[in-house]
């Protein structure tokens, strides 16, 4: 199991931080403007009408003032009318702003003050003046006390009015400090609301991103094949699981490998073992074969002018069998060879390669009347192939296009190129091969009937040995028959591009790419009317 | 008319190669082993040696590199005799120094005329 802490673990906590902080942010912002509007409200609705209050306070005075100098002077019934109503107005007005100043010690003690001032004044000046009869001129004594009276309230308001302005001062500065402190708090948090979020970014690239990038260099690199490369356990639980099921994808792999490794080796070594064993049999069979062989000839030689005609015909047959087991152990031999070996390509004029098969034959051909005309380009025609091997597969064609012609028959070799393929057909108007037996063509040992019949010697395994061989370079071999008629072979193999005759050695990579790129495209020129030489022949390397 | 010796360790083939250089007029010495064959090549002085290629312990090639070594015998013509047909086995067999090569089965005519012809060539 993989350590860590899952993802939603390590995200989690950043988010409710992060939450908080906007949360505390809009807290705070909510309660600045809420300290503001309250401060504002004093001012408003409380202050300013406490203010004017205070105002009216002193202007009911002044009206009554004016009106006890007017009703002393003309006792006009309209002074006293005015006098009235101002006194009428001042405990209101006395009333709001007392309320005002209830709880503020300082306000009140001048707001009484201003009221006992104004009390006095009333009681000792103007009530009695207002009583006095109308026009009647105060005394100079009268006059003295009552301005005196009034300047102690003059001087009680301004105390006041000072003070009401001072608190209109304070409540303003409270409300604008607020508000700036709200400002302020708001930015303070943003700040540490970036600082809090670039580190949390940090982390999370540092926990998170980066074991991801890890991972993602790791599966590069397994993808370069490279094999040793292993994920290191780093990080989120998430990102660990994710290491741990890439190693163990990882270490199966490589445990693969190494059984595929063995498989490998192990196929080698039976390979060795079978071509060891083809090549001890074949060294057994062949030293008893050439005891055998031998004898016969010296007998032969030793019984030359006593030997009777059937005699004669006894030798013969014991002669010709070991010639027959002779080419049968040849043929087992250059058939396990052709199975056992991986080619060894290198470029080749498939041109000069044909002539040279066909110059192989003429002898045997010539013995028989059979002339082999051949139309091969004058040019060469490169492909890649083992020389050896694709020569031993042309002879073993034109060896059966001649064993199965007529007498005095021909057989027709003729190459040409074909788009990215050069093909190559062996013609020959002989025996054929029987329609219901095409199929079991290359079969091992397989000898058609008429061959047969005819007493047309042979083993079996030319055809075989010759479609191992063109297998092996991804080439085609497709045999068009008719019992009676004769038989047409056309091999097909993938062009080599012109480079002979020494090719560099990243030209013959190149070339060899070519080929193996090409090769399909090759088997799909193939016509398919014509029939295929059974499917288990045309396997591939 | 010359003194030859066959080395091979099957005794049918050695036989038979005896017999038919017998009928030559050659005058034969046969071995069954490739040790056998360098003591007789140094005791004998053969006009030329027939070895066959696989033999117990020491094989026709090795057989070869020792008479190449003796100087008193590094002319003296080979023909070597092997079931092994592949073209890497015939140049093994002319880089250890044989004259000749006749892979088996092989018709003792062609070689009594390969034989004749190595004499000749020899002198």
């Amino acid at each position: 199991m993989s350590g860590g802490r899952p993802v939603a673990r390590l995200v989690s906590p950043v988010i409710a931080r992060l939450g908080a902080m906007a949360a505390a942010m809009a807290a705070i912002a909510v309660l600045g403007v809420v300290l503001s509007t309250i401060a504002v409200n004093d001012l408003t609705h409380d202050l300013q009408p406490a203010a004017a209050a205070n105002q009216s306070v002193y202007q009911d005075l002044t009206d009554m003032s004016a009106a006890v100098a007017q009703w002393g002077s003309t006792g006009a019934k309209s002074a006293a009318d005015a006098y009235r109503q101002a006194l009428v107005r001042l405990p209101a007005d006395e009333q709001e702003v007392r309320q005002f100043a209830r709880g503020d010690d300082e306000l009140e003690l001048l707001v009484v003050r201003q009221e006992r001032a104004a009390q006095a004044w009333l009681t000792r000046y103007a009530a009695p003046r207002m009583k006095a009869e109308g026009g009647t001129p105060p005394t100079l004594q009268q006059v003295r006390a009552g301005s005196q009276l009034f300047d102690s309230i003059r001087s009680a308001h301004q105390a006041t009015t000072e003070a009401f302005d001072s608190r209109g001062r304070e409540s303003s500065t409270a409300a604008s400090f607020r508000l700036k402190g709200t400002i302020l708090a708001v930015v303070l948090l943003a700040i540490l609301f970036w600082w809090l979020v670039s580190r949390s970014r940090r982390r999370l690239m540092t926990e998170l991103s980066q074991p991801l990038l890890d991972l993602e260099k790791v599966v590069q690199g397994m993808a370069k094949s490279d094999h040793e490369v292993r994920a290191r356990l780093a990080g989120p639980k998430e990102v660990q699981a994710v290491a741990t099921a890439l190693n163990e994808f990882a270490d199966a792999q490589a445990r693969a490998r190494a059984v595929e490794g063995r498989f490998q080796s192990e196929l080698r070594s039976l390979d060795t073992a079978r071509d060891d064993f083809v090549a001890n049999v074949s060294h057994e069979l062949r030293t008893p074969l050439t005891t055998i062989a031998g004898y016969l000839e010296l007998v032969a030689e030793e019984f030359e002018d006593d030997l009777q005609p059937r005699h004669e015909r006894m030798l013969e047959a014991t002669r010709r069998n070991v010639t027959r087991l002779k080419q049968l152990i040849d043929d087992l031999l250059a058939l396990s060879r052709a199975e056992g070996r991986t080619a060894e390509m290198e470029p080749i004029d498939l041109a000069l390669l044909v002539r040279e098969a066909v110059t192989d034959v003429r002898i045997t051909a010539a013995r028989r009347g059979i002339h082999v005309e051949v139309e091969v380009p004058e040019d060469v025609v490169p492909v890649l192939a083992d020389r050896a091997m694709l020569h031993r597969a042309f002879v073993n064609l034109l060896t059966n296009a001649v064993k199965f012609s007529h007498d005095n028959g021909t057989v027709e070799v003729g190459l040409r190129r074909s788009g990215a393929t050069a093909e190559t057909t062996i013609a020959d108007h002989g025996i054929g091969i029987p329609a219901a037996e095409i199929d079991r063509l290359g079969t091992r040992f397989f000898r058609a009937s008429n061959a047969v019949h005819n007493e047309i010697a042979g083993t079996g395994l030319g055809l075989r040995i010759m479609q191992t061989i063109i297998d092996n370079h991804g080439g085609d071999v497709v045999v068009d028959s008719v019992e009676g008629q004769g038989t047409t072979v056309a091999v097909r193999l993938t062009l080599a591009p012109d480079q002979l005759p020494a090719p560099l050695p990243h030209e013959l990579l190149e070339a060899e790419e070519a080929a193996a790129a090409t090769a399909p495209a090759a088997a799909g020129v193939v016509d398919p009317s014509l029939p295929r030489i059974v499917p288990a022949f045309t396997r591939r390397r | 008319m010359a003194r030859i010796l066959v080395a091979d360790d099957d005794v049918d083939i050695r036989e038979l190669v005896e017999f038919k250089l017998s009928t030559l007029g050659h005058d034969v010495v046969a071995v069954s082993d490739g040790a056998a064959a360098i003591d007789a090549c140094q005791a004998e002085r053969p006009d030329l040696a027939v070895l066959d290629v696989m033999m117990p312990g020491v094989s026709g090639l090795d057989a070869i590199r020792a008479i190449r070594a003796d100087p008193t015998l590094a002319d003296l013509p080979v023909i070597l005799l092997t079931a092994r047909a592949q073209e890497s086995d015939v140049e093994t067999g002319f880089d250890s120094g044989a004259d000749d090569y006749i892979t088996k089965p092989f018709s003792p005519r062609e070689l009594a005329s390969r034989v004749q012809a190595l004499l000749t060539r020899s002198g």
